[in-house]
């Protein structure tokens, strides 16, 4: 209990004074605090009075305290702030704030003068969220006394993606914080002292050869116009601003995108969304106006006649589509489901392949389909992994595999780098990195090759010297002896020879598995290039169950939602929920739901539907995208449908393509790497007669008079969905499993076909969507990527 | 450089608390603090180089720029401020053609200001390297400057 402005009030304890004020709708005017960093005390306007404390003690960094009586207004307080923020403004261009004009100036000068320099808010493209703006108004300054002192220190507009003048820098600090803190990156700094002081790199190199990644999270923490992404900085306030998931990965960071003449405009990371929390990466925060806006966005229909590509209406391309599928037999007709697809349009393309063309041929064109789903599915009884990102935040140990997740999943990054601060040991196995390097505690330089020798080698450290937990092994796993007996006979130096570490390494690596208990596992795309995917899975859910839990395993995937598109049955082998398609009653249940025959035998997976096309026993291929050999030589094949939102490579052997739309025009869900539902939400309304893909699917269900497709809104399916898919209640983050056992698999040199994996030649690193090389559209992306792939 | 630097880090634990004696052991053996200095100690101490360069900026204790042959130091201070230091200083950069802070394009001469050295009585003070230079007058710069250009000068 404490008294602040003669109120009495509880808090927690730990907070500060600010966070109490706060708590308690006491507003105390500050610039350098901000609830995501920890305090700092630069900006000195949230000094308050406390009774038996000496002078004026800033709240921000002062902790509360049982008993504190404290005054947060009165005149000599107001004063002490006024002066505090005439010294602030006395270095960043005022004319604006204290213009007798202001009001009649603001009316009538609705759009911000393009000029190179800001020399007060008319000019400055912060100005509708300047947060010094706020707290001048709220003090009601007037007049400043101090003369005014212009920095003229150059602009920097070299860098990709932002703005930065330091003309207008307060120096409140919280860039250097959010870049250091959250992001755990360190790309900026304060430099010098003194009058010299600046936020800046070492040796003023550029942020491009700094190892910044341009998250913009300093862009959005800047309480000024400092900072501004450049691609948005004029476009004035948006007309509307709508609330979606990012689809462009799979971690599901839920961002707010601004809009304005039916245009995405700009990004900007939502503070509430349950897995980002304010954060983004380079790609969520300025990349999606640019790649949803290009010029040669797909608008109309477009069907083959005399070798040409030519525009159509809907009704002939839909027409000319249904009437070509129906006239094929079930085993010759595939379907390629992109990852990028909602649950909805995911759903309704495996419904109509299963009842509508009655085969069991579609499968998602991304890395993780097939032998990685299958190893999950063998594993937990359904394709997905057992770890939430909250889980990353609670574990004691982390190990991040196969993936370079800064580049890939920099979002997690956060969630990892917050664990670490709370004292978790993270260790990477993969390639060597100056920036990871910080941010991890050990480590490990193995090639894809040897990742089973080591992790072989962990589990026979763990088991040997019996650092597992035994009543959860006792009560909940099965085939622990199998396992124990498979490690019995192998010495620990022979195994981990291939990885290339000594002994002591690995069992230095061990030991800090060993002394802790929970902990969280990430896999990457890179154990693709293993000798044995899925038996690494098997080895990794091992090390989390012989650590007393069956959660914690995450794998990494690339696609934004792979994982709802796996969820909905878009697989030759599951019907939705990972339910088998020899599964008797699965079966009877779908086909009583869908009021139609399902097809018998399991169908075709994306690589062996490619190589039936090769040959000729598949004639008609339908692709929603997803990615694909760059030279696709199918000269067998009869009829290729496309949907699409860009021209591609494949417009070459399309036979009709249709218009599909972007994350940003559509509503409907997906599906995080942690089984998060999530909503999409239109912001802006489809390009020219552009289409949703469900839409398209159930356009041409009606074509071909199939029955179940009549949905006038993605809701409507996702209500389906719902009733038909075990999984699938309602939004958030559903449930793996709840039975009791979980097996154990044995260490053993299980054999790997090599064609089960879709492409060698599939690019394991995010810059895909929908088919569409990213920093093709955006060529700021490109030099980041450069960079950083060069590296 | 980097042999050195490794050297260094190997006396110093690896944590961000060694980092300005580090820093100072860098400096001591090199001469003045190096980009590839930086980022052999970013690696060393697991800490972003920008966040080093940010500590050893805030010190005036060091040097970003490789030292010349010879360290002139003029005084600025009261005394010789009074007595024309910085018209010295004004003639010193006219005749190398660099600033305070830098060096000479052919490393013979690094320049810098200093506030006392002690020596008030003989305002205005030059020294360089550790021969003092007093009563200094403008027109005999060039001349005291031009006895470190010949190679056989010693310390």
């Amino acid at each position: 209990m404490l008294t602040i402005d003669g109120k009495e009030v509880e808090f927690r304890e730990g907070a500060t004074v600010l966070e109490v004020a706060r708590d308690n709708g006491i507003y105390i005017p500050s610039l350098c605090a901000h609830k995501e960093l920890s305090p700092f005390g630069a900006c000195r306007l949230c000094l308050v009075k406390v009774e038996n404390m000496r002078g004026f003690p800033p709240a921000c960094t002062t902790p509360a305290a049982r008993g504190m009586k404290i005054i947060t207004e009165d005149p000599e307080l107001r004063n002490l702030r006024k002066n505090v923020l005439e010294l602030i403004l006395s270095e960043h261009p005022n004319s604006c704030l204290i213009c007798d004009q202001k009001e009649s100036c603001e009316k009538y000068y609705i759009c911000p003068t393009k000029s190179g320099r800001v020399t007060g808010c008319t000019f400055c493209p912060a100005r509708d969220r300047c947060e010094l703006r706020k707290v001048t108004e709220y003090l009601g300054l007037k007049e400043i006394r101090i003369p005014f002192n212009y920095k003229d220190l150059p602009m920097e507009r070299e860098d990709p993606f932002f703005d930065r003048d330091y003309n207008l820098c307060i120096l409140c600090g919280r860039c250097v914080r959010v870049c250091q803190e959250v992001r755990g990156i360190g790309a900026i700094a304060f430099t010098k002292r003194g009058h010299d002081t600046k936020i800046g790199t070492a040796f003023g190199k550029f942020h491009l050869d700094g190892g910044c990644r341009f998250c913009g999270a300093c862009v959005d923490v800047c309480p000024t116009g400092a900072l501004s992404a450049r691609g948005s900085k004029w476009h004035g306030l948006p007309e509307k601003e709508v609330t979606t998931t990012c689809a462009l990965c799979s971690v599901g960071c839920r961002l707010k995108l601004e809009a304005k003449w039916e245009r995405v405009m700009a990004v900007r990371p939502d503070e509430d969304g349950p897995v980002n929390h304010g954060q983004a990466c380079v790609r969520g925060r300025f990349c999606i106006p640019a790649l949803v806006n290009g010029a040669e966005r797909l608008k109309y229909p477009l069907i083959r006649k005399e070798g040409r590509l030519v525009p159509a209406d809907w009704e002939e391309a839909a027409e000319l589509v249904a009437k070509r599928l129906g006239s094929y037999s079930p085993e010759e007709v595939g379907f390629l489901a992109s990852p990028f697809l909602t649950n909805e349009a995911a759903y309704l393309l495996q419904k109509f392949a299963r009842i509508g063309t009655r085969t069991n041929n579609i499968d998602i064109a991304s890395a993780f389909s097939g032998p990685v789903i299958d190893a999950h599915v063998r594993r937990l009884g359904v394709g997905a992994g057992t770890g939430t990102i909250e889980d990353i935040e609670r574990a004691e140990w982390i190990i991040v595999i196969g993936a370079d997740v800064l580049t890939s999943h920099p979002v997690l990054t956060v969630s990892i780098n917050k664990a670490r601060r709370q004292g978790t040991t993270v260790c990477l196995i993969g390639p060597e990195n100056d920036i990871i390097l910080r941010m991890v505690d050990s480590l490990v330089p193995v090639q894809p090759s040897g990742y089973l020798p080591l992790l072989s080698g962990i589990l026979k450290i763990l088991v040997d010297e019996e650092a597992f937990d035994k009543d959860f092994v006792a009560r909940r796993c099965t085939g622990f002896e199998n396992l124990k007996r498979s490690l019995l006979d192998m010495d620990l130096e022979e195994i981990i020879a291939p990885c290339g570490l000594s002994v002591d390494r690995v069992k230095g690596l061990a030991s800090q598995i060993l002394k802790s208990k929970r902990g969280c596992i990430l896999y990457g795309s890179k154990i693709l290039e293993s000798s044995n995917p899925q038996q690494v899975i098997h080895l990794l859910f091992n090390i989390l169950l012989l650590k007393g839990s069956h959660s914690g395993l995450i794998p990494l995937r690339i696609e934004g939602n792979e994982q709802g598109a796996g969820d909905m049955g878009a697989l030759p082998n599951f019907f939705p929920g990972y339910r088998d398609v020899s599964d008797k009653d699965a079966v009877s249940e779908l086909e009583e739901a869908w009021s139609a025959k399902l097809p018998a035998e399991t169908g075709a997976s994306y690589s062996e539907m490619i190589r039936a096309a090769g040959r000729g026993a598949l004639k008609v291929l339908y692709i929603t995208g997803g990615w694909m050999p760059d030279q696709i030589h199918l000269p067998q094949i009869d009829f290729i449908v496309l949907h699409g939102i860009y021209p591609s490579p494949l417009f070459e052997i399309a036979d009709v393509v249709f218009p599909s739309v972007a994350f940003t025009e559509e509503d409907g869900t997906i599906t995080s790497l942690e089984r998060r539902v999530q909503c999409l939400a239109a912001v802006v309304k489809p390009i020219g007669m552009a289409l949703p893909d469900w839409k398209i699917i159930c356009l041409i269900a009606e074509k071909m008079k199939v029955e179940g497709f009549d949905f006038t809104s993605a809701e409507e399916v996702f209500n389906e969905i719902c009733r038909v898919n075990p999984l699938i209640s309602g939004y958030g983050i559903w449930s793996p499993r709840t039975s009791a056992e979980f097996a154990l698999t044995p260490v053993e040199d299980s054999v790997w076909k090599e064609s089960e994996i879709i492409s060698e030649k599939m690019p394991l690193h995010p810059l895909y969507y929908r088919g569409i090389d990213i920093t093709e559209k955006v060529q700021d992306l490109k030099l980041v990527y450069e960079r950083i792939l060069g590296e | 450089m980097q042999k050195i630097i490794e050297k260094i880090m190997r006396f110093h634990e690896e944590e961000k608390g060694s980092l300005i004696p580090i820093l100072q052991a860098v400096q001591k053996e090199c001469g003045y603090i190096s980009e590839e200095a930086v980022n052999a100690i970013a690696k060393g101490i697991k800490m972003s180089e920008h966040e080093i360069y940010g500590v050893a900026t805030f010190y005036a204790q060091f040097r970003f720029t490789k030292p010349g042959d010879h360290q002139i130091r003029v005084c600025v201070g009261t005394a010789c401020h009074v007595r024309g230091g910085e018209q010295i200083m004004e003639m010193v950069e006219k005749t190398l053609n660099i600033k305070s802070g830098e060096t000479t394009p052919d490393s013979i001469f690094s320049l810098e200001s200093v506030a006392c050295m002690g020596c008030c009585a003989l305002a205005p003070v030059m020294v360089i390297d550790n021969k003092i230079y007093g009563n200094v007058a403008s027109p005999a710069v060039d001349n005291i400057l031009s006895h470190y250009r010949s190679p056989n000068v010693e310390e």
